[in-house]
């Protein structure tokens, strides 16, 4: 009889056992599901561009200041460091259509204008080149260091002349990401932002491609970028890593740093590129990413 | 897509094997708890039912043969267990024998399916104080194993941003989280079912003198 109890009871146990574990893995099963529903109630992530922009150094704006025709010279070189709005970049993503699908490489975003009437456009352009002229002609009559001579004149004379046949020769500015090539009015090789555009392709991709950036600290670093200069060597080794903006985040600033220094050496500099190097800036961003 | 590495199979697919062991123990820990409570609950609760529905007709008939006959049909009930065994002795003097001697003999086989009765009670129920007790420091156990393994990993890294540091320590606290989780229903089953327990031992206590005294005081 007890015999008989016993068995009951301890069936009765397993009985509850077995439902205890199924309970559990119910409970799994429903926290797992929970999980993937909220999940999904978020916004996907959309995908993490690099916006490539030219930072015009001081002697390439003023190399720009004597070319009428790059419009974009009249900009305050902080202006390539500046995001555009998602809105913007959502633009961008679209219309760009030779570079890889997370990167951006771009001139700077102008702010749409109004249209003008052309001869107030006339006008102004004729105002323009009026201004341009001056500062051309001030540039022209630069301050003679005591001593000089008249070799040193025709020296100056000649360098110009040698600039503006390699000028004639790398291509026209419509090649170029942003500002034009050379800083030869400083009678320096600098390159500054000269890098043609399919060279500053190939290196954001290698760039981007070397940008391992954890997805959680993309849900929390909306809006949040990192504006990078870095000098490009001729050999194509990074000289300097300069960041222009960074990051509340000091780990996106350091994947982007990561990024960087395991990126170099890069390509080569094209021939004639710039001796010395050449700078060119990147603002990393994770675009798009909402909460 | 949802990216499962940042859910819960994130959490356990990047645990280290001694807090997974520690995660297994917890959830078996949790489920023998479950398994527990249910099962006691049932069994006290229908105990507690049957005995006092037998103890209603007890102090209503005050005949042990009817009394006898009615305990047949509540097995499960405490009360009318210690009673049968009472009433089996009773019967196994048959009116033979000093009553002195009789009333010692009856007395002594209650006594004794009450231990057994009280034994039956608690059964399994220590496990849950056990559970209760040990499941948090079990937790405790793998996240601290955790945490060293991370810090070790981290080591390697060389880096101590929060967003290296912070995913180890992630998982190595859901160690403890589930050692509460496990120990919070445990310590509250065996709450529940001590006092419980406690209510059914004292009735027992308190009616085995009268059921001896129901065998010599039949009217």
């Amino acid at each position: 009889m007890k015999k008989v109890q016993r068995v009951h009871s301890e069936k009765t146990f397993y009985f509850w056992l077995t439902i205890a574990a199924i309970l559990h893995l119910v409970v799994f099963s429903v926290s797992l599901f929970l999980q993937i529903l909220d999940a999904r109630r978020q916004v996907e992530p959309k995908i993490v561009s690099i916006t490539l922009v030219s930072l015009p150094t001081e002697e390439s704006v003023s190399a720009i200041e004597v070319k009428p025709s790059a419009t974009k010279a009249g900009l305050p070189p902080a202006a390539p460091v500046s995001l555009p709005s998602p809105a913007e970049k959502r633009v961008k993503a679209v219309s760009s259509t030779p570079l890889p699908a997370k990167l951006k490489a771009v001139t700077r975003a102008l702010p749409e204008k109004k249209p003008v009437p052309t001869s107030a456009k006339k006008q102004d352009l004729a105002r323009a080149l009026e201004r341009l002229k001056e500062v051309v002609g001030n540039k022209a009559q630069p301050p003679q260091p005591p001593g000089s001579t008249v070799k040193t004149a025709l020296a100056e004379l000649e360098k110009r002349v040698n600039s503006e046949k390699a000028l004639a020769v790398s291509g026209g500015s419509g090649e170029r990401a942003g500002v034009s090539s050379g800083n030869r009015v400083a009678g320096k090789e600098y390159g500054g932002s000269g890098a043609s555009l399919a060279y500053k392709k190939r290196i954001a991709a290698i760039i981007q491609d070397n940008w391992d950036l954890a997805n959680p600290l993309l849900k929390n670093s909306f809006g949040m970028s990192v504006a990078v200069r870095i000098t490009i060597l001729s050999d194509g080794s990074i000289g300097q890593i300069l960041f222009v903006k960074k990051s509340l985040s000091e780990y996106l600033n350091n994947s982007v740093k990561k990024a960087l220094e395991k990126s170099s050496p890069l390509p080569p500099l094209p021939r004639g590129e710039g001796a010395q190097g050449v700078w060119v800036a990147f603002v990393f961003t994770p675009e798009g990413i909402e909460q | 897509m949802f990216d499962l590495k940042f859910g819960i199979i994130g959490l356990l697919s990047d645990a280290g094997a001694v807090v997974l062991f520690v995660l297994a123990i917890l959830l078996l820990f949790s489920i023998v708890s479950w398994a527990i409570i249910a099962f006691k609950f049932g069994y006290i609760r229908k105990s507690l039912k049957e005995s006092k529905a037998f103890l209603d007709y007890f102090f209503e008939v005050y005949s042990v043969d009817k009394a006898f006959t009615k305990s047949e049909e509540y097995k499960s009930g405490s009360l009318a267990r210690i009673f049968r065994s009472g009433y089996i002795e009773y019967r196994s003097f048959d009116g033979k024998g000093d009553s002195r001697h009789s009333r010692a003999r009856i007395a002594l086989a209650i006594k004794r399916e009450a231990n057994a009765e009280n034994k039956r009670l608690a059964s399994l129920v220590p496990f849950l104080a056990t559970v209760g007790n040990t499941a948090p420091f079990i937790g405790l156990f793998g996240t601290v194993w955790g945490i060293m393994t991370s810090f070790h990993a981290i080591g390697f890294t060389q880096s101590a941003s929060l967003a290296v540091v912070a995913p180890g320590i992630s998982e190595a606290l859901i160690a403890t989280a589930a050692g509460l989780a496990a120990a919070i229903p445990a310590v509250m089953g065996y709450n529940y079912l001590t006092q419980k327990i406690g209510v059914i031992e004292r009735d027992i206590e308190e009616f085995a003198s009268d059921f001896v005294d129901a065998f010599f005081n039949e009217p």
